[in-house]
């Protein structure tokens, strides 16, 4: 072997300088935002839900302040490509698209986050229950194994065709398209917290917290939920995106909301203009674009949020490289060259 | 004599899996006297880790299961005890540190928010005495002696639920200067330098001897009667283990604590313990005080394991080993477990299980036991 140069310090593990690491209560947003700055495209995906989150709470408070348009007010033009004076065009009744699209906002971002949410809430809380107490021949096994055939019997039909055929049931209206959604959506939340459960429960740190005296419940809800809450808070962030489309899906085939009507919505709105796409194709382009911008942008959102909830991934933001790297080992000069001299021509 | 503070009776452990039986632990019977060591060694998979597992109830069951046997801590059984009572055993009845301190420690939380865990759960014991189940006695080891509550103080003091849903409910106290100084003083009792950076640090930024050295400090913040040491330190590498030595041993000094010193080291088991009991398949096969076991085995698979270990000042020819392999635990040798590869093995260790270890009484010379399993016990330490 050829000697080699001493190799320089390696970086520290922790960087000291200041400003490095901030701590305190604010830490977790310092990272947050070194995050943010180091991975544009997150940063792409906040800004823009930050947007629609803002001009959905504009709409829903005063829509003077955005809109120039009701959803049902005529604007005097018909069939009007984008202009100034309306960007997203008109329709054949006059009313003017970009508007809609605007107002359908609070709508969207509302149900997107209502039914995820309480999809989360719902299916998280049986989803740790059935994953946490299901040893078998005890009451805790018997309600998990109830609980994961009862989520076998939703998941067993094809989601989109239950949510469909419980929205024909109900009857026509915001309401009764969001039960249905809910009514198909807890058991994958049910699923995923369980798998999750599992994985960590028998972690070694978890018998470590239990021989240290604390007690079961407690396990649950710090040592094993903390543990999970990650990969959950990511997947309900791209869920919102999920349930946006499935949404839209709904309002599209079962027609749940009358477009044009005091509430737009994106995918009413398709299904209303799907008959001059070819004529018109900014009647159906701005709404499904909404959909597609919203969607894109919260799967932005939960990649990032990965990055910054995982204190393990955080290391890469801690450990800046101080140190320039190692350079290629120098051989020593009276070291014999291990490289086979080439025969010389003759 | 005085009373033991972990009697362990005819334990024995099976694990289940599919339709094979494994006996993990045949019947295991030893004690501990307060302010003890007892070295346990035997080679891998001899069942020391489901010892100090099963004795805290942290086996996991099923694949696990107790057959028969007891578990008498403190004068309680712990066996029949339901599994709600179980947190208040342990912590600060029994502590543990565990084999993997890679992996011990909770990746979420800062090396702050393990240990203040660990005194809050101490606290609130001791504030509320009897409200979760069995009142915990207080160790031997109190480094920061309590003053006593006086009426007053008691009558004041808020009235909290008991039980897991209690715990659950109970705020966690807010970061009060006196756990934190606590946790400080405990960083600082495991010799860690710079306590006020390492408080900050997630595990993962930790190195192997650093996050060991805060699960012994999370393990003596709950101030055990009984500490269990489940080889502590296999996991480091050979510099780091022997510090982590060097300190268990200052601490064994200095906290007075009974402890279970679990190890496949016989050198660590040489310096640390009192008292040395060993494992072969399943079976606790000689116990006795350490310096005794050491000189006059009286089992032949303790000589062998003796033999076997390399000396330093030993260096004629290879190593000695022991004939033969480690039976299946599932399907165990009638009679004597070692009599397969037993040099002194007559006809009837292959029928006749030996004599139990509790059976023995007291020797009159250093008025302990030191009992073997053995037929031959003299036979043994004769060669």
């Amino acid at each position: 072997m050829a000697f080699t140069a001493p190799p320089p310090p390696a970086a520290p593990l922790i960087d000291h300088r200041p400003g490095a690491r901030r701590s305190g209560p604010l830490e977790p947003l310092w990272t947050f935002g070194r995050v943010l700055v180091t991975n544009p495209l997150s940063f792409a995906g906040f800004v823009v839900v930050l947007l629609m989150a803002g001009a959905a709470v504009t709409v829903q408070l005063d829509p003077r302040l955005l809109v120039p348009y009701g959803p049902t007010q005529f604007t005097g033009a018909y069939h009007q490509a984008p202009s100034l004076a309306h960007p997203f065009g008109t329709d054949e009744l006059g009313f003017d698209t970009y508007s809609n699209v605007l107002l359908a906002l609070p709508t969207d971002l509302g149900i997107g986050f209502a039914i995820a949410g309480v999809a989360l809430l719902v299916g998280g809380t049986l989803g740790l229950i059935a994953g946490f107490w299901d040893r078998p021949r005890t009451v805790g096994g018997a309600v998990s194994v109830s609980l994961l055939r009862l989520t076998d019997i939703f998941l067993s039909f094809p989601s989109l065709v239950l949510a469909l055929a419980i929205t024909e049931s109900l009857g026509r209206g915001v309401d009764q398209a969001i039960l249905a959604i809910l009514a198909t959506w807890w058991p994958y939340y049910v699923r995923l917290v369980r798998g999750e459960v599992l994985a960590v429960k028998h972690q070694p740190y978890i018998t470590a917290a239990r021989a240290a005296g604390v007690g079961e419940v407690r396990i649950l809800f710090r040592h094993v939920l903390r543990n999970i809450l990650d990969p959950i808070i990511v997947y309900f962030t791209l869920d919102v995106g999920t349930v946006l489309v499935t949404f839209s899906t709904i309002a599209f085939v079962a027609k749940p909301i009358v477009y044009p009507g005091s509430t737009p919505e994106w995918g009413s709105m398709i299904y209303f203009y799907q008959d001059y796409a070819s004529l018109y194709p900014w009647l159906i382009l701005f709404p499904g674009l909404a959909v597609f911008v919203a969607v894109f942008a919260f799967s932005l959102l939960g990649d990032g949020l990965r990055d910054v909830l995982d204190p393990r991934s955080r290391r890469a933001f801690v450990r800046a490289p101080t140190v320039a790297p190692p350079p290629p080992p120098v051989p020593f000069a009276g070291a014999p060259s291990l490289e086979p001299t080439p025969p010389e021509a003759t | 004599m005085t009373e033991p503070i972990l009697t362990v009776d005819g334990l024995c452990v099976d694990y289940v899996v599919g339709a094979g039986r494994f006996r993990a632990l045949d019947d295991v019977s030893f004690t501990i006297e307060p302010g003890r060591v007892l070295g346990i060694v035997g080679e891998t998979g001899c069942g020391k880790s489901t010892l100090a597992h099963a004795i805290p109830r942290l086996l996991p069951e099923p694949p696990a299961r107790v057959r028969k046997g007891r578990v008498v801590f403190q004068g309680t059984d712990l066996l029949p005890l339901p599994r709600g009572r179980l947190p208040s055993i342990r912590g600060t009845g029994i502590g543990m540190i565990f084999q993997e301190p890679l992996n011990s420690l909770n990746p979420s939380f800062r090396v702050f928010e393990q240990l203040a865990e660990a005194v809050r759960v101490r606290r609130l014991r001791e504030s509320v005495p009897g409200a979760r189940g069995a009142p915990v006695e207080p160790g031997p080891f109190d480094y920061t002696r309590r003053p006593l509550e006086s009426p007053a103080e008691a009558l004041s003091r808020p009235i909290r639920p008991g039980g897991p849903v209690g715990e659950a409910l109970a705020r966690p106290a807010p970061v009060s200067r006196e756990v934190r100084d606590e946790v400080l003083e405990y960083l600082r009792l495991v010799r860690i330098n710079d306590p006020e950076t390492i408080l900050r640090l997630y595990p993962h930024e930790l190195s192997g001897g650093m996050r060991q050295r805060i699960m012994i400090a999370m393990a003596l913040s709950e101030k055990p009667a009984l500490l269990i040491a489940d080889e502590p330190t296999s996991a480091l590498d050979v510099t780091i283990q022997a510090q982590v030595l060097t300190l268990m041993k200052e601490l064994i000094e200095e906290v007075r604590a009974s402890i279970l010193f679990i190890s496949h080291d016989l050198g660590v088991i040489a310096e640390t313990a009192d008292d040395l009991g060993v494992m072969y398949a399943g079976h606790l096969v000689e116990v006795g005080p350490v310096a005794e076991v050491f000189d006059r085995p009286r089992h032949p698979y303790t000589r062998a394991l003796l033999r076997a270990a390399p000396s330093r000042y030993k260096s004629d020819g290879p190593l000695d080993t022991i004939p033969g392999s480690v039976p299946n635990l599932s399907h165990l040798p009638a009679g004597c477990t070692f009599h397969p590869r037993c040099p002194i093995a007559r006809p009837v260790c292959a029928v006749d299980p030996g004599p139990p270890l509790a059976a023995r009484a007291p020797s009159p010379g250093t008025g302990r036991v030191h009992a073997s399993a053995c037929h031959f016990p003299e036979e043994v330490s004769g060669r």
